[in-house]
């Protein structure tokens, strides 16, 4: 960089900003060589600037720009209205996606499974006795049925075929309605007091049945 | 409503006689910034065309209270920009058509135009937005600065430099007064 005054940064800034120095600058200039010669260039410089020409731009670039601009509108306007159509397509396929889901019968909600207390807690559920109670029965029944077959296997070859006594079994027999009749009434006669006894029972235990039945709890 | 908010607004109707109006009226401007911050014209023709796209697609954020033409400006001085890093990074293709037509200087002025070029030519991107658009274009200070997004501040120490360079280049290229009575003659206040 050439040297030069520190005030001559100012003045040269103004000078090619357009300005013309003033008297002072003048001044000094006549009596700073290097000012003077700065002064001198900065003047050349603004002729060369003044007869620098602009670059002209080609005949044809102004249609080629509008052309190029017109052409961007209109691809620019076509991707718009295609947005817009998508938008819309959308949304009127979503009003009736949810239009259907109105319109259809709507299942009725599952039946809330009441939760009884179960009787796990407090001890076995009555299935479960009545399971064991039957099965204690069968078991009980299939052994008095062994024990008794087997005591009829064992007396069986001691009963000789002539240790039997002869019946008239024509003779004796009588017609079958009549004693079935008389066994009926006799049955009915011998399970009367039964019959009598249970049926006190039973108005005796109504009687002292809570009135909201055996499963409502107390106090409910 | 002002000439340039008319002009605008008729543009963004898309009404095709504007839109050329308005393309008339920067083209030369934006194509001689193009040409002398990219030193190529025909990359200057395209981002010239890039310009004028997005100034068309920008016009909606257009200010009317402020000048149509530092607003179209700062654009191509963008899109020098960007056009700028890009070319960086791909091989340097340098167009010397223009130039070369030029070339045999005619006389003294011819010659200095052509060393004013090449001393623009040689600052720094910055300095030479600056330079271009104060002494080629005449855009103020204030328009530069809004243009560029700098402080006019800024804008002044850059263009300040970029005249100190380009005049130290004309002298030593003896194109300009001054050298050898730097020489003889020492400054009076200097400062390197």
């Amino acid at each position: 960089m050439t040297p030069h005054c520190d005030r001559c940064d100012v003045w040269l800034q103004e000078m090619l900003d357009g300005n013309e120095p003033d008297g002072a600058v003048l001044e000094h200039l006549a009596g700073c060589p290097a000012c003077r010669a700065l002064y001198e260039s900065a003047v050349g410089l603004r002729r060369g600037l003044a007869l620098l020409p602009p670059p002209e731009p080609p005949a044809s670039l102004e249609d080629r720009v509008v052309a190029a601009v017109l052409s961007d509108r209109r691809r620019r306007a076509r991707r718009r209205h295609f947005i817009i159509r998508a938008a819309a397509l959308a949304a009127t396929v979503l009003v009736v996606i949810l239009i259907a889901e109105r319109r259809a019968p709507v299942p009725p909600p599952p039946k809330p499974v009441p939760v009884v207390k179960g009787p796990e807690e407090s001890g076995p559920s009555l299935r479960q006795t009545v399971s064991l109670a039957g099965s204690a029965v069968a078991d009980l029944t299939a052994r008095r049925v062994d024990e008794a077959l087997e005591t009829t296997r064992l007396l069986w070859p001691k009963v000789e075929p002539g240790s039997l006594p002869t019946m008239d079994m024509a003779s004796t027999l009588e017609p079958t309605a009549k004693p079935l009749q008389t066994a009926t009434q006799g049955v009915s006669a011998g399970l009367e007091p039964v019959a009598g006894r249970a049926r006190r029972a039973l108005a005796l235990f109504v009687r002292d049945v809570p009135a909201g039945g055996l499963l409502s709890k107390p106090g409910t | 409503m002002s000439d340039e908010a008319g002009l605008v607004q008729r543009c963004r109707k898309g009404q095709p006689d504007a839109i050329r109006q308005l393309v008339e009226r920067f083209q030369a401007e934006v194509f001689g910034l193009c040409v002398r911050l990219l030193h190529h014209r025909h990359d200057a023709e395209d981002v010239t065309q890039e310009v004028f796209l997005r100034v068309f697609r920008s016009l909606h954020r257009w200010d009317p209270s402020r000048p149509l033409k530092p607003w179209v400006m700062g654009i191509a001085v963008n899109r020098c920009r960007t056009w700028l890093a890009q070319r960086s990074r791909r091989p340097e293709v340098v167009d010397y058509l223009h130039e070369t037509a030029s070339a045999p200087p005619a006389d003294d002025a011819a010659e200095l135009l052509r060393e004013i070029r090449a001393a623009v030519d040689a600052l720094r991107p910055e300095y030479r937005t600056v330079f271009v658009l104060f002494h080629e274009h005449g855009q103020p200070y204030e328009d530069i600065a809004a243009a560029l997004k700098r402080p006019v501040g800024t804008v002044k120490t850059w263009l300040h430099r970029a005249r100190l360079e380009v005049l130290d280049r004309l002298r030593r290229r003896g194109m300009v007064e001054g050298e050898e009575q730097d020489a003889e003659h020492g400054p009076c206040e200097t400062k390197p």
